[in-house]
């Protein structure tokens, strides 16, 4: 009893911390800082500069290319063919936005892309955790060959065919279900959150048991509150995963007014490069895409789902675990 | 599983229908018995020329390609038109550009395949006539007037036994082409040419000649000719003046040349005119006139490198001579600058152009011979791709509403445009292609010459004239495999390929001497060139035989 | 540690046999649905792969049209060309993973050892971005990098050196490939180590500064081990599936000059396919790669139970 509320208690404070921005454990974060001011040597000093400089160095590359990206879907036409555009952009134009955001196609397509990765996430993100969960109890009999249930699967598969005629006999073609259902699953995130699971104190798990809380209030009101950190890194990926797929819509709708946006946008970037290998019955047919449109809509793609993860980061808090266990 | 059944039980009516054809066949032409139970909605007899218009207003899948350039939208009045004229509905199935073939295997493959199978060209329909997926489209064109009479009219018989698989037989319904369609050359920087008083190249040798010259005039140019296509639409052309087959992914195909006297194949990388190409194009790397990177930049890098007058000589067609244009006038200043299509420079065979007159055209399901609206089918298809007012309707829209046609000159109304040929007057609220649907790649290529110039302008047709003058040399004919002697042919033919590509950009990059040419041949022969070239000659030969 | 150890045992002991099985019962069936799920979407369609031992013809029966035993095995088996593409997708997954695993770990010790968060969140943005950009974009970009007048050949002569015809040189090709492998992952792969960072108690730090540890010692001590299970699962898995290279930007990226190092086996049956659709041919290669997956995952697991203790099992 005691230690339920005090983990619920450590629990919510942790939270409300993070709302109001504030370091999450003042006093082990100030200890680890304060240590380092007060007696910081000249090797600490110089391992600092250099981490800051390779970090650095990482965002150059990094951010350099994006930017160039960006200021192409800002720029005229011809300063991009002249190879003029870095990451400034050259020949202010707007112009391209407005005629792409204009397209209604386009806004259907932007519709059907958040509604399926907000269904996919949610369906992905139950499955994976009850199962991670289930098999990351060791006392579950037949763990073993649940785990490999699922690895299995990971290296073999049966092939675009098989899959497709399943799909269609199960009359899931042309509905939002062949988009979210055929992929749910990502073995290496169960595995990954199987290991943060098991990584936690049992006595948690058995004190919530000797206290007479079932398995699943177990896992919703101890495990799941304190695993913040995986569920967000689970969600980000499959939120980004899902939000950059174009494969599964692909083959198994046939109405581009159901199409995601990646779709959309393939076929305007992907389409225009295929004509140079593919010879001269692909190039006959295509009318140059310009670069310009090309970085607009990928502009327009990528930028919602960028936001996701600074919104997540404030689930990334340590010490998760701090007053938990004492005693 | 229930698919399984009924892909079966497809197969079977599949084959059953093709009996049926033979049986009809063997009595009177105009006998349509074989129609008995699938005549719904057909006309009693469609002559040629003859608008077609069903008795009953039918349905039809068709396989769409959607390209980017043009999106299908919901505004387009295309397929409405169709359904006014033919009383026919077509429910477009649409698929992005980008991974089309990957789609319409999948389709095919698992049963799933609308009716009509649009977009296909002549080769890609081999693989899926082992599996009875689709018709046997030379079974049925004897029920087609339109079609028979362009192959008639036309002398299209040699171009059609290109397609003709083991069984004699052809399974695509192909575009079909009155005069061979030229379209890809080299554009030319001709202001430049002018200014310094050299003439455009008439032959391979006076273009390196040309461009020793611009060479020297021009030190701020870093190379007169970097090519597009990774040069292989160059090679292409050039290897057909040379007597070979070059160019991966646009010329060299499956690398058999055929000896029409003598009636066989050979291996053309292989050959004393494959290594003269070779050296040639080295001559030109070695000699600085042309850009190494030609063989591995982008399209956009070799764009933006002849945009900006870093290079004067670039691979072209029509449409992208305008876009050059475009970009020139932004980069350049308009005005301040020509750049046209020069005539494809002649080789050691003089002025030749080779290619065959078919083109892209459709696939037909065998699950369609089932289905009661067969012989409508037919009809419609054989308006639709092959009569002429259907090919003018598609590509120019309605007469008299959208275009008038005076003398073979074809103009638009007041309010329309066609952007993608050029055609863009001011006041024009109307995109005939991008608004409408006309001149869409689905249905616009082949026909007659008429309709196949109308969209050009006078530049581009004069081209045209000058190339009409040049010798046609007949196509190759396809190797008439069997199912299983394809799968085995092209693990081979990959191996061999592979081998003559990069041979290519090797020899010609400099980074294999042609000393070792007999090292070259000799990993052709050990990746099994003989028995490749030996097995194709085998199987003509008995499909000839069999056929006479 | 013991003292949680003798803990466990003392609750051990003081399980009641009924409310175990209870337990039992209420986990499997948290197993129902993703199990069904299994069964349905993956191992259903498995039974497509029986086409490696039969022929199958496009358009036709999915399921083949006759026995050919193991004809399709010996045809790769046996092809030259096959091993050729075999040896590159080896070399190149297997440099994809020997450079490219250490850098997300490597750059999220560092950004966890940054004070500012203000910094250390601004680093971790744009370290991922470019996992967002398109495979194609990212292609063009490469080319473009690496082109005769690209930014490299640019340092080169501004460095007095040789330019050098990068696309065109097969020797260069697994540097391009597996730099812009770990350009595009790197940031990504850091958010999940970050994730494993924060489950480190805090206290071991305090605890390893009092003991006189300086950073460095600290990461080896207190951090590392503190995130072990998580690089271990990575790593095994990234083992198994390292054959896996990235079809799409291979062949944007490739042309013949390059196949001696370029082509995989998934760009090689790409080439294959498009004039024949060779099915059974692809499913038995394909059988073949996801046995030696298997393998490897098994003994990457066995290895690590061994020396670490931690295993996927």
């Amino acid at each position: 009893m005691v230690i339920n509320s005090e983990l619920t208690s450590v629990g919510s404070a942790e939270v409300e911390e993070t709302l109001a921005g504030q370091p999450v454990q003042p006093r082990a974060r100030a200890s680890r800082s304060s240590g380092a001011t007060v007696g910081r040597s000249r090797g600490e000093r110089v391992f600092g500069v250099v981490n800051v400089a390779v970090l650095l160095l990482a965002v150059a590359v990094t951010l350099f290319p994006f930017l160039t990206v960006i200021a192409q879907s800002l720029s005229s036409e011809k300063y991009i063919d002249m190879g003029a555009v870095s990451i400034w952009p050259r020949g202010w134009n707007i112009d391209t936005y407005k005629v792409v955001m204009a397209d209604p196609m386009f806004w259907t397509n932007y519709r059907n892309t958040v509604v399926y990765t907000a269904v996919a996430t949610a369906i992905s993100m139950f499955l994976s955790t009850i199962f991670a969960y289930a098999i990351s109890k060791k006392e579950l009999r037949g763990r073993g060959f649940f785990i490999g249930l699922a690895v299995f699967t990971m290296f073999f598969s049966g092939g675009l065919i098989p899959n497709y005629v399943l799909v269609n006999g199960l009359h899931m073609t042309n509905t939002i279900w062949a988009v979210v259902i055929p992929n749910a699953i990502s073995v290496f995130n169960v595995l990954i959150m199987k290991s943060f699971f098991e990584n936690m104190p049992s006595e948690l798990e058995e004190a919530a048991a000797i206290d007479g809380l079932s398995v699943y209030g177990t896992l919703w009101r101890i495990v799941l509150p304190l695993s913040k950190a995986v569920l967000a890194t689970m969600f980000l990926f499959y939120a980004v995963a899902n939000w950059n797929s174009w494969f599964q819509a692909f083959i198994y709708l046939d109405r581009s007014d159901m199409f995601p946006v990646t779709i959309y946008l393939r076929n305007l970037i992907a389409g225009a490069s295929s004509a140079q290998t593919s010879g001269a019955n692909a190039a006959s047919d295509l009318t140059g895409i310009s670069a310009n449109i090309k970085a607009v809509t990928m502009v327009l793609t990528v930028l919602p789902i960028l936001c996701v993860y600074p919104f997540i980061q404030r689930y990334f808090v340590s010490g998760v675990m701090l007053g938990s266990v004492k005693g | 599983m229930s698919t399984q059944l009924s892909r079966r039980s497809v197969i079977a009516l599949g084959l059953a229908g093709v009996a049926a054809g033979v049986l009809a066949g063997c009595a009177d032409p105009a006998d349509t018995s074989a129609f008995s139970g699938k005549a719904k909605g057909a006309m009693k007899e469609l002559g040629v020329n003859e608008q077609f218009t069903a008795a009953a207003p039918l349905t039809f899948s068709i396989l769409f390609q959607d390209n980017p350039a043009y999106p299908q939208k919901a505004g387009w009045t295309i397929w409405k038109d169709i359904t006014d004229k033919t009383k026919v509905t077509l429910k477009p199935n649409v698929v992005p550009y980008a991974d089309y073939q990957a789609k319409r295997s999948l389709l095919i493959n698992s049963g799933n395949a609308p009716t009509i199978i649009a977009k296909t060209y002549p080769g890609e329909e081999a693989q899926f006539v082992g599996g009875g997926a689709i018709l046997a489209a030379s079974d049925y064109t004897k029920y087609m007037p339109n079609f028979t009479d362009k192959v008639k009219k036309w002398g299209l018989d040699a171009d059609l036994a290109t397609v003709r698989q083991a069984d004699g037989k052809y399974y695509i319904f192909p575009g079909l082409h009155e005069s061979l369609f030229l379209d890809y050359t080299l554009a030319a920087r001709t202001d430049i040419l002018e200014a310094d008083g050299i003439d455009a190249p008439g032959t391979w040798d006076e273009f390196r000649t040309v461009l020793k010259k611009l060479k020297q005039k021009h030190p701020e140019v870093d190379y007169p000719f970097s090519d597009r296509f990774m040069g292989a639409s160059t090679l292409n052309l050039a290897a057909v003046t040379y007597g070979t087959m070059a160019g991966p992914n646009w010329g060299i195909g499956n690398g058999l040349a055929f000896d029409q006297k003598a009636k066989k194949f050979s291996f053309t990388p292989a050959s004393t005119q494959f290594k003269e190409l070779l050296q040639y194009f080295h001559s030109l790397v070695d000699e600085g006139l042309m850009d190494p990177e030609s063989f591995t930049q982008t399209d956009d890098q070799a764009q933006a490198k002849f945009a900006t007058g870093k290079s004067l000589f670039i691979n072209t067609n029509a449409q992208m001579i305008s876009l050059y244009r475009q970009a020139m006038d932004q980069t350049l200043g308009a005005g301040k600058y020509t750049v046209a299509k020069i005539p494809v420079p002649s080789g050691p065979l003089g002025k030749v152009v080779g290619g065959s007159r078919l083109e892209n055209g459709i696939m037909i399901s065998s699950s369609a011979a089932k289905d009661p609206s067969f012989e409508a089918l037919l009809q419609f298809v054989d308006w639709m791709w092959y009569s002429d007012d259907a090919q003018k309707f598609l590509k120019w829209g309605e007469e008299g509403t959208t275009y008038t046609e005076k003398n073979g000159k074809f103009t638009l109304k007041p309010g329309y445009s066609l952007k993608a040929f050029g055609i863009d007057p001011a006041g024009a609220t109307k995109d005939i292609r991008l608004d409408m649907g006309f001149s869409c790649g689905n249905f616009m290529y082949g026909g007659t010459t008429e309709i196949v110039d109308s969209t050009m302008d006078a530049e581009e047709l004069a081209w045209q004239k000058v190339m009409a003058t040049y010798k046609q040399l007949p196509p190759a004919p396809g190797v008439p495999y069997t199912q299983t002697q394809r799968q085995q042919a092209t693990l081979q033919q990959t191996a061999l390929i592979d081998t003559a590509n990069t041979a290519t950009l090797n020899f010609i990059l400099g980074k294999q001497n042609f000393s070792e040419w007999n090292g070259y041949l000799s990993s052709l022969k050990q990746k099994g060139m003989q028995t490749y070239v030996d097995n194709a000659n085998r199987y003509y030969d008995q499909v000839q035989k069999k056929l006479s | 540690m013991t003292s949680t150890a003798t803990t466990r045992t003392r609750a051990a002991t003081r399980h009641h046999p009924p409310r175990k099985r209870k337990v039992n019962w209420q986990l499997y069936s948290l197993l129902v649905l993703p199990v069904a799920w299994f069964l349905i979407f993956r191992y259903v369609p498995m039974a497509g792969n029986i086409i490696a031992f039969r022929n199958y013809v496009p358009g036709g029966n999915i399921f083949g049209e006759g026995w050919v035993g193991f004809a399709n095995f010996e045809m790769f088996l046996t092809d030259p060309s096959f091993w050729q593409v075999f040896g590159n997708t080896v070399t190149l997954g297997g440099l994809a993973l020997l450079f490219g695993f250490p850098v997300p770990l490597i750059l999220a010790l560092l950004l966890n050892e940054v004070r500012s968060r203000g910094f250390k969140k601004f680093v971790q943005t744009t370290s991922y971005l470019p996992h967002f950009l398109s495979i194609v974009i990212v292609a063009g970009m490469v080319m473009q990098i690496t082109s005769m007048t690209g930014s490299v050949n640019q340092l080169l002569s501004s460095l007095g050196m040789d330019k050098i015809a990068f696309m065109q040189d097969p020797a260069w090709f697994p540097v391009i490939y597996v730099g812009s492998e770990i350009w595009q992952t790197m940031g990504w792969g850091t958010i999940l180590y970050l994730a494993a960072l924060t489950t480190i108690d805090e206290s071991l730090y305090e605890a390893a500064r009092i003991d006189g540890a300086n950073r460095l010692q600290q990461i080896w001590h207190v951090t590392l081990p503190g995130i072990r299970p998580t690089i271990v699962t990575l790593l095994i898995l990234n083992i198994g599936t390292f054959m896996a290279v990235g079809f799409e930007k291979i062949l944007l990226l490739y042309n013949p000059a390059i196949y001696s190092t370029a082509d995989v086996i998934s760009t090689y049956l790409y080439r294959v396919g498009l004039q024949s659709g060779s099915f059974s041919y692809a499913a038995a290669i394909g059988i073949f790669e996801a046995l030696i997956g298997l393998i490897l995952v098994l003994s990457a697991n066995l290895i690590s139970r061994r020396t670490t203790g931690a295993s996927l099992w």
